[in-house]
């Protein structure tokens, strides 16, 4: 009797089921992984003082609201249907106006500071989110109110950079001892994720980028986690600003749109596709490293600003190519292996 | 554009059964007839509306130099936006108009100061910018991803190239007719209005008519709307993604040139307010980001609404950043009106 | 209406839905008891789809109830909400997260949106019984979705329908994709769940289906239903009848379409070829005239599908309507993809002859159209409609390329070829600048089936064509299809329906493991014997000889 199933090869030693779902699922950052350890040993050659510990943890502090922000917009566009939030980087902006031209001034200095920063931006996201959801905006064009919005707020209540903010929050950017801050905050950053990931959360978010219409009518909440997703994403930029505020030392509206732009392409390099349902966190993170990476390379090389833009843009067009070529090889690899079904 | 109709329904009136139907009197659903006839109204209504508002709110603003500087900017906007709707209704989108915008305003100014002869500087640009346009083309459909990424990359390049171009660059010329054809006094031939606002007038016109009455204007409706279908019936998808690619690039070029005339120095920067103003018109419009849906005549009153917007704004007092601030809300609100997408349950 | 007093599990009165102008469901009435298999029957346009999403949570009615094992409701808010009173829907298309794998895609919806821990034993034994009664053990449950067949996939969706407890399962359309031998195991399934005192509703378009499985039958016309029998009442004919309005009995092929089938060709193709000016050498107007009888237009050599299977070496004469049949996978959606160019063949030739009998290769999609092959794909709503688009459009996307003066359209040939086929296929539609979406399903296809037969093709292969179209919207298709082989039109048509094939082709060309293990003539052949065929009885009629191993 002929069997209606696809046949498959027979398992090899190394292809137990759960390492061969993770290699699958995971499989996206492949080209990443490669890009930021080329990009790493780049650095090291071009200049050997990017490993001492100093320039490390200025690098980081660098790092660290590139990798946010790219995180941030990641979460949006696996959630899939034109998913995507453009103001992460003016909200991140905004963030460090509210906390050196607002917290600050009206005596609120403490480490309370992060909670509400936090919480705003849970709920600037949360509102994107309900813009795509409930009222069923194209996310570029809901994302892009709020960024206009972003923008002329944080200009509007700061129109010169200025301000003052707390010294601990300086020291973020600084190191504990040997360890740079700002591995601190990825590392809880890291632990909440993992925690309030570890159970359905990737699933169904990844089911509902990857159609929709099947997560719903098998009784997933898709508003929902929308909203959810994109108030997450909002968090992560708001995160994004408060290390940024570090950095700056004051408040500055007009430093987000730089961010929006460095997290599409960190997005690009990080093999997440736009389309949506495949990849993950870490993919945006990757990506915002790598981004960095070669920011601090061409730096070094003394690249003109401008010529810096050009190579970005090449580079995000290379990544592209490269991650179409690697994902059409799997696709064909996987296809072929197993005969047509 | 409402989001009460199913996209591709299976349960359409039957058309086979000649059994008698109940009399076609009063629709059923009224209020929801009326709400989607009224929403796909809304763009035409909020034109004069917003014209009105203007008069009210500022003084002195029902004059001939004020008409024409509005349609200026609308032209301005409009002439932008024309190769972005194409790009949109194809199903993409162009993220590279602003350095496009900005590169040719620093090509002009620049050849011009080198005295490089006129026809010779716009057949340059025309050239650049149908092979920027040709390179995202390609790329997106080569590396299979969003044109939203591809062009976003190019505008990196492009922007990245002229700003390197203008280096240190201050000064530049434009001929004196550029300078003219932007200018709220300026004529064209006989005619009290400055060129740019005929030039948006025929490019208008050729627009639709290429849209509805061309080949290529089908399909890249076709395309939009299913790009496998469009695919298997036979149409040419690389071709027409060519095509209003390299359509964007040059209306992008044509706006840097007159926005090179309207300032006379060479300014790289000059086209990034249009990044979100030539998505925003278009979808004030009532074009569907979705693709396949909407078309020119719309984008031409997307133009004009946020001109008016921005002409009010600016006329009632705020400033830049209140200004900013306003149209962010504002693209939502009216969004929120007539652009919102179907329901999941509406798409099963 | 036959009013059957039975105690009903599910209880819908005079549910009323419309979109917009659009009354698609006017005074719908249905009753399911416990241990019932209830079959839902309506054409194109009658509202069962309508129906379904109302009682998946997925619509709300304007007006109505649902009264659920007693409980009256005005309406499930969601499909969430419908599965956890116990009704789980299979819809009508196949519906799934692409890279997300097998088993996630069967418990898809079945966790909150933070759920912690691993799944239970008890839920994994329960997919696992239950991919095994569909047929499904040997598939791997970490295989990403987009891999698995289209069968495959359906069938896992009624997987995730059947895991969550149960008590109403509703199909829509759900064996569409399947062949003979899975649907055999569904409908098992679905008697064993009976019998256990579940109730199922499903809809399908082959009556043989729906006579062979239902306990009852509810039928809907024009979104009133206005017949529910039991099937031991009821008819081929009668069900037809009620479906459509007319006299029981009377059928529209007697009527109109005999006409259409025995006419000569129209005036209107002579006059297409006089209008299109000479013949050119790529063919939209084919090079060879008139087809007097029978010459053959379309020809393979040694074509191999699989490194394993036989070469296929066959001819197809113009006029001549060539079905392929098999079951799930055997190679005859492979074989029409190499014969529209949109496939490569592992190795053998493939190619269109000419008047002249040069053989002109098939290399390419591009190239096979150029040559006179049309291909009408399969899956109407992702490779055949554009939605947002008018019925003219979506008709006339192909005839864009010839009827052009420097780009610029010639409107006027394209609405008169438009007008020309829209009566020859008694396609009833008020405007052509209607959006197509608003065009019942049946319609729809005609309009996709006329932008590939405007093109004047050929050789027109078609996939499952009229998978989903009602009873009478059929019988005006096959008269379509039989006035094209008599304008000499070859006519490759697969088909997963075998009654269809016996009536309308020539002969039948039954696929197994990628290779033509019979060609049964279809005046003499009878239904057992392409079944035969399509397990690998090459000599159907003669030792039964089981097929190859599975």
């Amino acid at each position: 009797m002929a069997s209606v199933v696809s046949r498959h090869a027979r398992p090899q030693v190394l292809s137990t089921p759960v390492v061969r779902q993770l290699v699958q699922r995971n499989s996206y950052i492949a080209v990443p992984l490669a890009l930021l350890v080329a990009a790493f040993i780049a650095n090291a050659i071009v200049q050997p003082q990017f490993l001492s510990q100093q320039s490390w943890a200025a690098s980081m502090a660098v790092l660290c609201p590139t990798v946010l922000t790219a995180m941030a917009v990641t979460l949006p566009i696996l959630s899939g249907n034109g998913g995507i939030d453009l103001s992460v980087g003016p909200l991140a902006g905004f963030i460090t106006v509210l906390i050196a031209a607002v917290l600050v001034p009206a005596g609120i200095t403490s480490q309370a500071i992060i909670p509400i920063v936090i919480v705003f931006g849970l709920l600037s996201g949360a509102i994107n989110g309900a813009l795509i959801a409930y009222v069923r905006l194209p996310a570029i064009i809901a994302t892009l109110g709020m960024y206009l919005f972003y923008q002329g707020l944080g200009t509007e209540v700061l129109p010169e950079a200025g301000g003052s903010v707390p010294v601990w929050l300086v020291k973020l950017d600084g190191s504990y001892g040997p360890i740079p801050a700002v591995w601190v905050v990825f590392a809880v950053i890291a632990v909440v994720w993992l925690l309030l990931t570890r159970g359905s959360y990737p699933r169904n978010l990844l089911s509902v980028g990857g159609d929709e219409r099947a997560a719903y009518t098998a009784g997933v909440n898709v508003n929902r986690l929308r909203v959810v997703t994109y108030s997450f994403g909002g968090a992560l930029a708001a995160i994004a600003g408060l290390m940024l505020t570090g950095l700056i030392q004051g408040g500055d509206g007009t430093v987000g749109p730089p961010y929006t732009i460095s997290a599409l392409t960190a997005v690009a390099l990080g093999g997440i596709s736009l389309a949506g349902g495949r990849g993950g966190l870490l993919g945006g993170a990757l990506g915002g490293a790598v981004l960095f990476l070669i920011q601090e390379l061409l730096t070094d090389a003394k690249v003109s600003v401008y010529q810096v833009s050009v190579i970005n843009g090449i580079v995000l067009i290379l990544a592209l190519a490269l991650n179409g070529t690697v994902e059409y090889l799997r696709r064909k690899s996987a296809t072929a292996k197993q005969g047509q079904g | 554009m409402t989001d009460s109709t199913p996209v591709a329904a299976t349960d359409g009136p039957s058309e086979t059964s000649r059994t008698a139907r109940q009399p076609v009197g009063v629709p059923n659903n009224l209020t929801a007839v009326v709400a989607a006839n009224f929403t796909r109204a809304l763009p035409y209504i909020l034109v004069p509306v917003l014209f009105i508002l203007s008069v009210i709110f500022i003084p002195g603003y029902f004059s001939k130099s004020s008409i024409i500087s509005l349609l200026i900017l609308s032209s301005l906007l409009g002439l932008s936006s024309l190769g972005q709707t194409m790009t949109i209704v194809a199903g993409g989108i162009d993220l590279s108009i602003p350095a496009v915008i900005g590169l040719s305003d620093i090509i002009v100014t620049q050849l011009y100061y080198q005295h490089w002869s006129l026809p010779l500087i716009f057949l340059a640009i025309a050239a650049l910018a149908i092979l920027i346009g040709t390179i995202s083309a390609v790329a997106s459909v080569l590396l299979r991803v969003h044109s939203l990424i591809t062009t976003f990359g190019m505008s990196l390049i492009v922007s990245g190239v002229a700003l390197e171009w203008s280096n240190g660059a201050t000064s530049g010329l434009v001929p004196g007719w550029l300078t003219s054809s932007v200018s709220v006094i300026g004529k064209t031939g006989p005619i009290p209005i400055p060129a740019i606002i005929i030039v948006w007038a025929v490019g208008s016109v050729l627009a639709v008519l290429f849209m509805n009455r061309t080949r290529i204007g089908r399909e890249t409706y076709a395309l939009g709307a299913n790009a496998v279908a469009a695919r298997l019936a036979t149409v040419r998808s690389t071709w027409v993604q060519v095509v209003v690619f390299s359509v964007s690039a040059l209306c992008a070029a044509m706006v840097g040139i007159f926005l090179a005339g309207y300032s006379g120095i060479p300014d790289p920067t000059v086209g990034e307010p249009y990044f979100f103003q030539t998505i925003t018109a278009v979808v004030i419009g009532g074009t569907s980001l979705l693709g396949g849906r909407g078309g020119y005549l719309r984008t031409v009153l997307g133009a004009l609404i946020v001109a008016e917007l921005t002409t009010l704004l600016v006329g009632v007092g705020f400033n830049a950043s209140f200004q900013e601030l306003a149209l962010g809300i504002l693209v939502i609100l009216l969004t929120s009106s007539y652009g919102r997408e179907l329901k999941v349950a509406a798409k099963i | 209406m036959t009013t059957v007093d039975v105690a009903s599990r599910l209880d819908v009165q005079d549910l009323s839905r419309s979109f917009g102008e659009t009354k698609a469901l006017r005074s719908a009435t249905l009753r399911v008891a416990p241990g019932e298999i209830h079959s839902l029957a309506g054409e194109n346009g009658s509202g069962k789809s309508t129906l379904i999403k109302i009682l998946s949570g997925v619509l709300r009615p304007d007006r109505g109830t649902l009264t659920w094992e007693g409980d009256v409701k005005q309406h499930l808010s969601s499909p969430a909400s419908a599965q956890a009173m116990g009704i789980s829907t299979v819809f009508q298309e196949t519906l799934f997260a692409p890279e997300m794998t097998v088993r996630d895609n069967i418990f898809l919806g079945t966790d909150r949106l933070f759920r912690y821990g691993r799944r239970k034993g008890a839920e994994l034994d329960t997919a696992r019984q239950a991919m095994t009664d569909l047929g499904l053990d040997g598939l791997d449950r970490d295989r990403p979705m987009w891999m698995l067949s289209l069968a495959e996939r359906q069938l896992v969706t009624i997987v995730r329908a059947i895991v969550r407890p149960w008590r109403l399962l509703i199909l829509d359309e759900s064996t569409s994709a399947l062949d003979a031998q899975q649907r055999d195991r569904l409908f098992d399934y679905l008697r064993l769940a009976r019998s256990q005192g579940k109730s199922v509703l499903f809809t399908s378009h082959r009556m043989d289906e729906v006579l062979g499985l239902a306990d009852r039958i509810t039928v809907l016309r024009q979104g009133t239903t206005v017949a529910t029998m039991a099937v031991g009442e009821a008819s081929r004919r009668g069900i037809l009848g009620h479906m459509s309005g007319r006299a029981e009995g009377a059928s529209m092929y007697s009527a109109d379409t005999a006409d259409i089938v025995s006419a000569a060709p129209p005036p209107r193709l002579e006059a297409d070829r006089q209008a299109a000016g000479q013949p050119a050498a790529t063919a939209h107007a084919p090079v060879a005239p008139t087809p007097v009888l029978r010459t053959p237009v379309l020809q393979t050599q040694q074509l191999t599908l699989r490194p394993s299977s036989r070469p296929i070496s066959l001819e197809v004469r113009a006029g001549e309507i060539l079905g392929l049949a098999g079951l799930e996978g055997q190679g005859q959606v492979e074989f029409v993809e190499c014969l529209s160019g949109l496939r490569k063949p592992v190795s053998g030739e493939l190619a269109v002859l000419g008047a002249n009998g040069a053989a002109h290769p098939v290399r390419h999609y591009s190239g096979a159209n150029r040559l006179g092959i049309r291909y009408v794909p399969r899956d109407r709503r992702h490779e055949g409609l554009f939605g947002p688009l008018s019925v003219f459009d979506n008709f006339a996307v192909t005839l864009w390329a010839d009827f052009n003066r420097f780009g610029v359209l010639r409107r006027q040939q394209a609405r008169k070829r438009f007008a020309d086929f829209a009566e020859s296929s008694r396609l009833v539609s008020a405007s052509p600048a209607r959006a197509i979406s608003t065009l019942s399903g049946g319609n729809q296809q005609k309009v996709l089936l006329g932008r590939w037969i405007a093109m004047r093709p050929r050789v027109l292969v078609v996939n499952d064509p009229l998978r989903g179209v009602d009873a009478n919207t059929k019988e005006e298709l096959y008269g379509l299809f039989r006035r094209l082989a008599a304008d000499g039109v070859a006519i490759i048509y697969l088909s997963t329906e075998i009654t269809e094939l016996l009536t309308l082709t020539d002969q039948i060309a039954v696929f197994h493991e990628g290779s033509v293990v019979a060609m049964l003539p279809s005046e003499t052949s009878s239904d057992t014997d392409v079944v035969a065929a399509m397990f690998g009885d090459e000599h159907p009629g003669g030792t039964q000889r089981v097929g190859a191993d599975g």
